[in-house]
This record gives structure tokens, sequence and C-alpha cells, in this order.
């Protein structure tokens, strides 16, 4: 008998795998087609303060291995998210969930935090902070230490709950990020959000993604999650939820190796929507194949 | 939604660039005309969105065009080898509202879906008249086999080489209908919209990510508020859309 708990935040998860935000929705489309009370948890589509429609189509382009979105956030916004995505989501998922949040301004982040929190189901707030920032004179809250904290701190102050900060990796220096966010009262790393790409489509000659950019996942990214997690690893002690390309078990376990003591499933759901799942039940196998009797014991191993 | 390992048991060509393929498979989650299943490629990150242009009790039959990699991929299939599909996507379109005497419009590859649309339609004792829109005569399929289920055929094609010389609505101006069901691109569902004299519902197309509502790759706006054209749709009703 081989052990796939781990404890991520002082919450005991029955395996790490969680399917990331935006690729499952608030849940109820997968749990059509599986019971998605096998997951370890997951997270829900990224939530914002007002309801979002998003970027214009198309938001979506294919690339080797790998696919580009620009959805934008879309969301219904957090007041409908409390009234109507949540009490469906109950219906089908009893364990704890984790919150994806973003926002515009630190005050947004902090607001929808806030309203949110008083929801039993959430184990947990995944705070987004690679959104374009129009406070920070066109910076990124997740490519600035400072911004970073600044979210962080005003997120800490109106949650008990375990607070994870996702960071971008489109950024020269994620150590120092990580570590601003940790210093400013983070419980925990979330990592890696999409790489900013693009497609060319030759017939127009023009990009294929209207909003001409966009965030590119899927298996071409995981050594760039794989290098990342690993060095944020060495420099924070709060843990590490990873992600980046993980669509198999030998993934998951690569993915603990580097540092992480959870993992992220994304693009690959949106392929195969019983990936989380096919991943759950081959885990075991996969772990006793490579004599790993308890899953936590392997988290950083690498180093 | 269902997800299955599928047969090929016919893939041949019946048109310029036009393949007709035939999966054998669980087809339990195809419930209504105008669905959609997405096949999964060998080498390639997304599925393929194809819709449906009929199945039966063992097989789903649908009709693709060589646009791009995947299509490539597709044309070049024997029959024997296998397709991981998931099949049952998509609302479809709704009979009840059809009327006695339903039109239904197709152009291009928006004319497979029309088939089994025209298939059930019958079946409920309508009088269907189809007209199917094509650029020339060599693009051309399936005239015979709407009109062999008692379909009333008008092709149009945008070189005039066979049929009324024009795009589908040429053609529907002169026809007496109670209702109207299209497939095809969007300039064409544009111009339908346009002449249309009854409601009706129109199946868009959109880049998906996923195809089953998960992603929000493929979301539009529309008067009874935002849609996903993978789950909420690809049929919408007329009423509903903001062009």
């Amino acid at each position: 008998m081989v052990n796939t708990k781990v404890t991520l935040c002082g919450i005991e998860m029955d395996n790490p795998i969680i399917p990331a935000s935006g690729t499952f929705g608030f849940g109820y489309e997968f749990a059509e087609i599986y019971d998605i009370n096998c997951l370890g948890t997951f997270s829900f589509k990224g939530t914002t303060r007002d309801p979002r429609f998003g970027n214009p189509t198309p938001r979506i382009a294919e690339c080797d291995s790998g696919m580009i979105n620009a959805v934008g956030l879309q969301n219904p916004g957090v007041d409908k998210v409390l009234s109507e995505e949540l009490p469906k989501l109950k219906k089908c998922f009893q364990k704890k969930v984790m919150a994806n949040v973003s926002g515009f301004s630190v005050e947004d982040y902090a607001y929808t935090v806030e309203k949110l929190d008083a929801e039993n189901q959430i184990g947990w707030f995944e705070v987004n902070v690679s959104c374009p920032n129009v406070h920070g004179g066109g910076m990124s809250f997740g490519t600035s230490p400072l911004a970073a904290a600044e979210v962080t701190s005003a997120c800490r102050k109106v949650t008990n709950k375990p607070l994870l900060i996702k960071l971008s990796p489109n950024v020269t220096d994620v150590v120092s990020i990580a570590k601003a966010c940790e210093d400013a009262g983070a419980d925990g790393i979330s990592m890696i959000n999409t790489m900013l790409g693009m497609r060319i489509d030759l017939k127009t000659k023009k990009p294929v993604i209207a909003n001409k950019m966009g965030g590119f996942s899927g298996p071409a990214i995981k050594p760039v999650a794989l290098r990342m997690v690993y060095q944020v690893y060495d420099a924070v002690k709060i843990p590490i939820v990873g992600m980046g390309g993980i669509s198999t078990a030998e993934d998951v376990i690569e993915m603990m190796l580097a540092g992480a003591t959870a993992v992220q499933v994304g693009a690959a759901n949106l392929v195969d929507p019983y990936c989380c799942k096919e991943i759950i039940e081959k885990l075991p196998e996969v772990m006793a194949k490579y004599n790993i009797t308890d899953l936590s014991s392997i988290i950083g191993g690498a180093h | 939604m269902k997800q299955g390992i599928f047969q090929i048991t016919k893939n041949v060509k019946i048109a310029k660039n036009t393949y007709l393929m035939v999966l054998k498979g669980d087809i339990g989650d195809i419930t209504a005309s105008g669905q959609f299943i997405n096949i999964k490629l060998d080498g390639l990150f997304l599925r393929r969105p194809i819709s449906v242009c009929d199945c039966d009790s063992e097989a789903v039959t649908i009709i693709y065009k060589v646009v791009g990699v995947g299509t490539e991929v597709m044309a070049k299939m024997q029959a024997g080898e296998t397709l991981d599909v998931l099949t049952g996507l998509g609302n479809g379109y709704d009979l009840t509202k059809s009327g006695d005497r339903p039109l239904l419009l197709g152009g291009g590859v928006g004319v497979p879906p029309m088939y089994m649309l025209a298939k059930q339609l019958i079946a409920e004792g309508k009088k269907v008249s189809v007209v199917l829109g094509f650029n020339s005569k060599e693009e051309i399929f399936f005239v015979d086999e709407f009109k062999a289920i008692g379909a009333e055929v008008t092709v149009c094609t945008a070189d005039g080489s066979v049929g009324v010389k024009g795009f589908v609505t040429d053609a529907m101006v002169n026809i007496d209908y109670s209702y109207f069901y299209t497939c095809g691109p969007e300039p064409m569902l544009k111009a339908i919209d346009k002449v249309a004299v009854t409601s009706g519902q129109l199946s868009f197309e959109e880049r998906m990510g996923c195809g089953f509502g998960a992603c929000m790759g493929c979301s539009c706006k529309t008067k009874y508020g935002n849609k996903r054209i993978c789950k909420d749709g690809p049929v919408l009703e007329r009423e509903e859309i903001i062009w």
C-alpha cells in the first residue's frame, strides 16, 4: 500500500491532484462525467469583483505540445459566484475547494477575498497576481515584488484561511517575488501561470488570437515550470503548488521532486476531461514503480 | 458527453477537399442533430470539433473539409484505424419550433448537420425544403442524399456552375417556409438574418479549447447573456443573436 496523502497549508488532501483554475469551471461540467470527489481539491474559475466577459474571440490557438488562451478572466463576478456557482459546486463536490481570485487593483483583490471568506467550503485562497495593473503604470502585480507583496498583505488582512499567491513566469526573477509574498504573509506559492506567447496565421498574416498575445500552457512549458518551482523551493519555507504542463502521474512525481507539495493540472483537462481521474488512479502504480511509499516524503527530493 | 474509442469504417473523398468519415463506436450521447464530436489526433494538442452529419445505433458520420493540419491528418487515415472521440457535445437544433414547412439552409461544411436534421423533420411528417450553397460545381456533395430522404432541394453556387447563381439567400427568397434552420460561414448566417421572414436557429463556429464548456475559449455575447458556443450553442435562436 502506498500513501498518496499530502497536507497543504494545514489541510490534508487525499492526493495532491488539483485541476487548475480556468480549466475546470466550477466543477459541475466535469461532475457530469465522473465523481470529482476523487480529486485532492480543485481551483475554481478565477473570480473578480465585477462580472467580466473577457477578451474578444478568437481566444484560443494551438501550439506544438500546448495551446495559447486569451480568455481574459471571464466570470460572473463574486456576487453571482456566491449566489449561483458555489451552490451548484456544493452539490457535486464535498471537499474543501480552492478559490481563485483576480483583480485590477489592490482593493479589488481584498474585496473579493473578503466576500468569499465566509464560505465554509473554501479551504484555500489562490490569488492570481498576473493581471495587468492599471494602478502600477502598466506593470502587472505579479511582475514586481513590491506590488505582489501589496496584494498579499491586503488579502492577508481579510482572511485567516490559507493564502496562496499564484505567480507569473513572465519575470526575470521569480524567486524575489515569491520571497516578497512570503514576507507579506502568504501561506503558500502557486506556480506557474501561463507564459506569454503568440501564434501568427499564415493565411491572414495576423496573430491568431484577437488579443494578439495570450498565455501559453501545456506539456511544452513543463521544463520551465520545474525549473522555477525548484528555484523557489530553495528560497522559501512555505509550500508550493506546482503546475505547468502536468498531464501524467509521472509528471506529478517529477513536480513534487522539484519542490511542489501539491500539483495542478491545467491544459490537459481541456483535451482529456478524465485526465485528473486517470492520474489519481495511476499514481499508486507509478509510485510503486519508483519505490515511493509515502508521496509527501518526496517533496523537494531533487534538491 | 462521452469519451470513446471509435473505429473508422469509411473515409472517402466526396468532393473537392471534402471527405466523409464513418466512425463506429458508442454513440449513446448523441441526442440531437446540430451537435458535434471532438476528435483527438496524434501529434496535435487540441481536439478537432466536427459537426455530426448523421448517426445510427452504432456509428456516426461526419463530413469535413481539409483546411489545416488536423483535417490533413484525418484525410490520410484509413478504415480500420481508431480515433479517441468525445461525443454528445453542444445543444443541437430544437425541432419543436419547426412548423409544417421548415427551411434548412447549409453552406459548404455547414451542409452536413442539415442532413440529420432533415431526416428527423421528415420523419415527423414535416415538408422540408433544403437550400445547399457551394462555391462551385466541384465542391458540391450530398444533393442526391437529401433528395433520397424526401427533401425538396435547391442548389446554389457562387460561380453559377450549377443551380441558382449566387448565395443561399438568393434561393431563400423564393421559398415559402414556416421556420428556418441554418449552418454555414458567419457572413452567410448574417445575410440570412437580413432576409429571413420567420424565426429560426443558426449554428455558429468558433475556435474552441475544450469543446465541453470548461475553458470559456469560445464565448459570445447574446441578448440572453454570455454563452459558450461549445456548450450553450453552437445553435442559437435568431432572436438572441447580437450581430
